[in-house]
């Protein structure tokens, strides 16, 4: 087997940021993360829906990730499990995706050259391909963004964020 | 006079002059020069050889169209190679050479392979050197083709910006037409794009125009800008609209100076106005490849561009209703200009490294410079790019847009339309959405086409040197289909894919075979519109983001802890640990583990959750095994078959409870197991009923296995029974760890007791430590994929894919009996019936046993039978395993469960060796250990 230690760099710390002028990249963990798959999930989530280019409030919140998935932020604890009553399947995957939080007003500029992104263009979900990596991005305010990756992919994804503003 | 410049005109800054040298040679020039524009007024007439004869050639044109001023650049530590001369701005101590010319393209030391011509028309290549062998004159050949030479040392910092975005209406060409149809958009309220690749905007206004609706040229056009720029829109100058996709994608590659790579701006437009502009055509003579033959609106872009006048003497070889126009602007300024028509009669240039006259129906004119246009050709390419047709027009000679590509409009000359009042009608009003006006065309011209069987060589493509008698050979060889031809003579493959080549080539072809020229039609369009650095194409992926492998939450303490690292399934994994050799470090981890244990990082596993009321059902559905008699807190190993009855993947199956289960699939394989469950979920199945979450990264895994894997784990203080008869093989339990849910099971893959405990991945550190120091207590540490790649093919465990190939059913793994079982109806359950699927002569695993002493086998080796050695089969895996005392290996034989005990020859890289047909379990057969 080809010893690739050296050929890959250690996974960044969660505390690196990257701060070039007019954005600041950083990570941030929400406190839980629940997906949940229903029929008529969309309709019946508690929480506020985010799509794109929607804000997403500082409280909970849920991302729509299709037509019949959800992803809650900071929500409240459930239980992984199908839920007969309001045939919703629910998973935990709070520690499934990492967050990318993209602040400036260069922050826009650095998501157009991974994805291709409008204000003008809305869509119901926040799904997209981003530097070619699947993710999950949404505004937290005008100049604000959060990008999550998979767990697996963060450092993927944190690497193609550096190289884009070096 | 041979070139020379005015001492005012032009944009170029007359205050900062610029150094540079040409072949070695030092000249002056000034900023917002071009290299070209600046040899040209230093009156350098050879700025290049040809690709095949090295004839001296000059520059043709002004901008894309150039086919002959192509060179390779050095600046500071940069060298470019193949740049443009004519698009290329002249920057201080700049060393420009020629690209295919040496010591110089004044004196090419090939110049002499001119003389033997008559031998080296279309087809040479591919007729002379065929014998004895082409390979044999391939590498020489390949050496004197090709232009410049890439340099290896391009710097680092040479990457394009890369940004998406879009606009209603993306204007191509900021000429007349092109300015007034972005202002029009801008002003009804449209986002507007205006691309020019020129530095400045007017395109034909520098060259042509004095004053334009009562204005000044350059107030005219500050005005457009300032209007378009009020409104919101946005003007990009050097940048050039490569290429047109589909669903209104447009590549515009923005340049920022030499060295300095392009950015790349994919941009989708609503719509898009062309108005590229027009470009003159050569008139086919002989001759025509003199250095002194120009275009006629190339020379008036010089004067007007750069104040460079290419000539004192000259003769304008054109007959169409601009010339007389051209020849005045001349006049003016000094110049002795005769006018010849060349549809007139044929004409013939003289001079030899340089034109000394023209002659036509045996009058002879003394010139230095002959300035030709055939007439003018439409710059189409992004309409052809987006599916536009083409329409010959007789009266101009060229084909122009016809029926319109999906929102895309062609305005001013890039439509024909060749009048300045006409083209800002057309501009306005394609800006404006409204329709095109009606108008009569003021431009005419006498259509000049080259005449097959005429004296002389004439040059129909300049770079590549094709003639007129080239594309007659073709003809006489057949090749009379313009795609045939263009590969034959390779006219139009050129750098500038036969800009200024395809019409003549095409009429050329037409006038041979007595057709008229729609009838020959023409080749494809295809993007990029002008060479682009490879670069600018470049994807995300690039060095360590180029393919990039998932990373473990544990990946710091495999660090720590001195692992070696590698790609296993698209994740980056310890191999196995430890500071020695792969082979001593692998073996120490494998006795390790039969003697006391190991701990495996085992996160990549897949944990796959289906839920629903129809869960159970789809679960038996998807697999080959029968899942719906499993019970909750019980796993079941099964595969997962594609429609063919081809073994995708295995994997485990956790039941949790009456509508929910989690599958482990192979860790290389979550994301397509998961891929493949959406697919079936929503064909057949009713998708509101059944939900598929892929939960591996949530999850973290950590395994224990080995003889004292039940004491370790014990360390943890689980509310779990562990031992044996509480908690067996192939069972589960879910429990909670220090506050967090924790999953454990009893599944093995090295034929030990074994635990396998998930936790969420923001946890797993803590598990991992608790192990680690519990474990050390009792020889139990981490091992690596290849420790565990030895220890289940001990027990014959299949890798799929590595032990499987794209043809392997269940029953080719000995794994028959679930089929015959089940009653319901599975993915692959028809195909496993099919008589390719029940063949006696399937390729079937066996393990191999070689002879004591003997060398373990080489994976990939195939095991042959037959005088002529034919292969029956090949060896998928093979390890030297101290713990069996013997090689291992696991192999696919054509019939191979029916041979056990058959001697058997294996062959590798020219080698034989003997082996014995076996079972492939070469350790503990009765599972003992697997169920202590």
């Amino acid at each position: 087997m080809r010893n690739d230690t050296a050929r890959w760099d250690a996974p960044p710390s969660p505390d690196t940021s990257i701060v070039v002028p007019g954005l600041r990249i950083y990570r941030d963990s929400p406190s839980r993360l629940t997906l949940i798959s229903g029929v008529r999930v969309r309709l019946d989530s508690d929480l506020p829906l985010v799509g794109w280019p929607d804000e997403a409030p500082d409280a909970a919140h849920a991302l729509v990730l299709r037509r019949d998935r959800i992803l809650e932020v900071d929500g409240p604890a459930r239980c992984d499990s199908w839920d007969e009553e309001k045939s919703v399947a629910r998973s935990d995957m709070t520690d499934g995706y990492g967050r990318v939080i993209l602040e400036g007003p260069a922050a826009m500029n650095l998501l157009r050259q991974g994805a291709e992104i409008s204000l003008d263009i809305p869509s119901p979900a926040v799904t997209r391909l981003v530097f070619g990596l699947p993710a999950m991005l949404h505004r937290m305010s005008s100049d604000r963004f959060a990008l999550f990756f998979t767990r697996a992919q963060l450092a993927a994804g944190w690497t193609a964020l550096q190289s884009h503003t070096s | 006079m041979i070139g020379g410049r005015f001492e005012t005109g032009g944009l170029i800054d007359r205050a900062t002059p610029i150094y540079f040298t040409f072949d070695g040679r030092r000249y002056a020039g000034f900023r917002g020069d071009t290299i070209a524009s600046a040899l040209l007024a230093n009156g350098v007439r050879v700025v290049g050889r040809s690709f095949k004869y090295h004839r001296p050639r000059g520059v043709w044109g002004s901008w894309f169209d150039e086919p002959n001023a192509i060179f390779s650049v050095t600046l500071g530590d940069v060298t470019m190679p193949n740049m443009l001369g004519t698009t290329t701005l002249l920057e201080p101590g700049m060393s420009v050479r020629a690209v295919n010319a040496w010591p110089s393209a004044q004196n090419d030391i090939k110049g002499g392979l001119d003389l033997f011509h008559r031998f080296l028309g279309a087809g040479f290549y591919y007729k002379t050197f065929m014998a004895p062998d082409w390979h044999l004159f391939e590498p020489m050949i390949r050496r004197m083709a090709g232009l410049g030479v890439v340099d290896a040392s391009l710097p680092g910092d040479y990457v394009s910006q890369q940004i998406t975005d879009r606009c209603d209406l993306l204007v191509v060409g900021a000429g007349p037409a092109g300015l007034v149809a972005a202002e029009a958009a801008a002003c009804a309220g449209k986002s507007v794009w205006l691309v020019e690749d020129h530095a400045d905007l007017g395109g034909s206004l520098r060259r042509r125009g004095d004053r334009i609706e009562g204005q000044s040229v350059e107030d005219w056009i500050t005005a457009r800008c300032a209007a378009i720029e009020a409104a919101g829109g946005k003007i990009l100058t050097r940048t050039t609209a490569f290429g047109a996709y589909d669903h209104g994608l447009f590549g515009l590659a923005r340049e920022h100076g030499f060295g300095k790579a392009p950015t790349l701006y994919r941009l989708r437009a609503g719509a898009c106005v062309l108005a590229a502009g027009a470009i003159d055509r050569p008139v086919t003579f002989a001759s025509n490849d003199l250095p002194g033959v120009h275009s006629l609106e190339g020379a008036l872009d010089y004067m007007g561009r750069y104040g460079v006048l290419l000539g004192g003497d000259i003769a304008i070889a054109a007959n169409h209703s601009q010339v007389d126009q051209a020849a005045e602007r001349m006049k003016a300024v000094g110049c002795r200009v005769s006018v010849i028509d060349p549809a007139a009669g044929c004409i013939a240039a003289r001079g030899r490294k340089g034109v000394r006259g023209i002659g036509q129906n045996g009058r002879h004119v003394d010139c230095e410079t002959i300035l030709a246009s055939a007439g003018w050709t439409p710059v189409v390419h992004l309409w052809r790019h987006a599916g536009g047709k083409l329409v010959w027009d007789d009266a101009l000679a060229t084909f122009r847009p016809a029926e319109p590509p999906e929102n895309m409009r062609a305005v001013g000359a890039a439509n024909g339309t060749f009048g300045l009042d006409q083209a800002l009608a057309e501009g306005r009003a394609a800006g404006a959405g409204q329709a095109a006006p009606d108008f009569v065309s003021v431009f005419s011209l006498t259509p000049v086409l080259p005449v097959p069987g005429t004296k002389g060589r004439q040059w129909i493509d300049f770079q590549h040197d094709v003639t007129l008698k080239d594309v007659e050979l073709a003809a006489r060889e057949n090749y009379v289909s313009v795609e045939h031809l263009k590969r034959y003579t390779t006219l139009g493959m050129a750098s500038d894919q036969g800009k200024t080549s395809n019409i003549p080539g095409l009429a050329a072809m037409a006038a041979i075979q007595g057709k008229a020229i729609p009838e020959v039609g023409s080749t494809t369009f295809r993007p990029p519109f002008v060479p682009m650095p490879l670069e600018l194409y470049h994807g995300h992926h690039r060095r360590q983001s180029f393919h990039p492998l998932k990373r473990l939450p544990l990946e710091d303490r495999h660090r720590a802890a001195g692992a070696v690292l590698g790609e296993y399934g698209g994740w980056l994994r310890p191999a196995w640990y430890g500071s020695g050799s792969e082979r001593d470090e692998v073996a120490r981890e494998v006795r390790m583990v039969r003697a006391t244990g190991g701990l495996l990082d085992a996160s990549p596993l897949g944990k796959i959750e289906i839920m629903g009321p129809d869960a159970e059902a789809f679960v038996n559905f998807v697999y080959y095994n029968t899942m719906s008699t499993l019970k909750p807190g019980r796993l079941r190993y099964g595969f997962l078959l594609t429609e063919r009855g081809v073994v995708y993947d295995d994997g485990v199956v956790f039941r949790m409870g009456p509508d929910r289960f989690v599958i482990s699939s192979s860790s290389s394989h979550a994301e397509g197991v998961t891929g493949l469950l959406e697919g079936w979920r929503q064909d057949g199945n009713d998708p509101n009923r059944i939900f598929v979450h892929d939960t591996t990264n949530h999850w973290s895994t950590v395994t224990i296995t080995g003889p004292s894997a039940r004491a370790v784990t014990a360390t943890l203080g689980l509310d779990v029974d562990l031992s044996s008869d509480a908690f067996p093989h192939m069972s589960f339990r879910e429990t909670i760890w220090q506050g967090d849910p924790l999953r454990i099971a009893r599944v093995s893959f090295t034929g030990e007791v074994s635990y396998e405990m998930s936790v969420r991945a923001g946890r797993v550190h803590e598990l991992w430590d608790t192990l680690t120091r519990a474990g050390a207590e009792q020889n139990v540490r981490p091992i690596g994929l290849e420790a565990i790649s030895v220890l289940r093919a001990e027990k014959g465990f299949i890798i799929i894919g590595k032990d499987t190939d794209g043809e392997t059913m269940p029953h080719d793994l000995g794994f028959a009996v679930p089929r015959l079982r089940k009653s319901a109806a599975f993915v692959g359950d028809r195909s496993l019936h099919t008589d390719v699927a029940n063949d006696p002569e399937r390729r079937q695993m066996v393990g191999l046993a070689v002879a004591s002493g003997a060398p373990m086998l080489a994976t990939g080796a195939h095991i042959v039978e037959g005088k002529t050695p034919r292969s029956i089969g090949i060896v998928t895996s093979s390890y030297d395993t101290t713990s069996i005392g013997r090689p291992i290996a696991l192999a696919l034989v054509d019939r191979g469960a029916g041979r056990h005990g058959e001697m058997v020859t294996v062959w590798h890289m020219g080698q034989t060796t003997s082996a014995t047909i076996i079972a492939p379990c070469a350790f503990d057969p009765k599972g003992d250990r697997i169920h202590a």
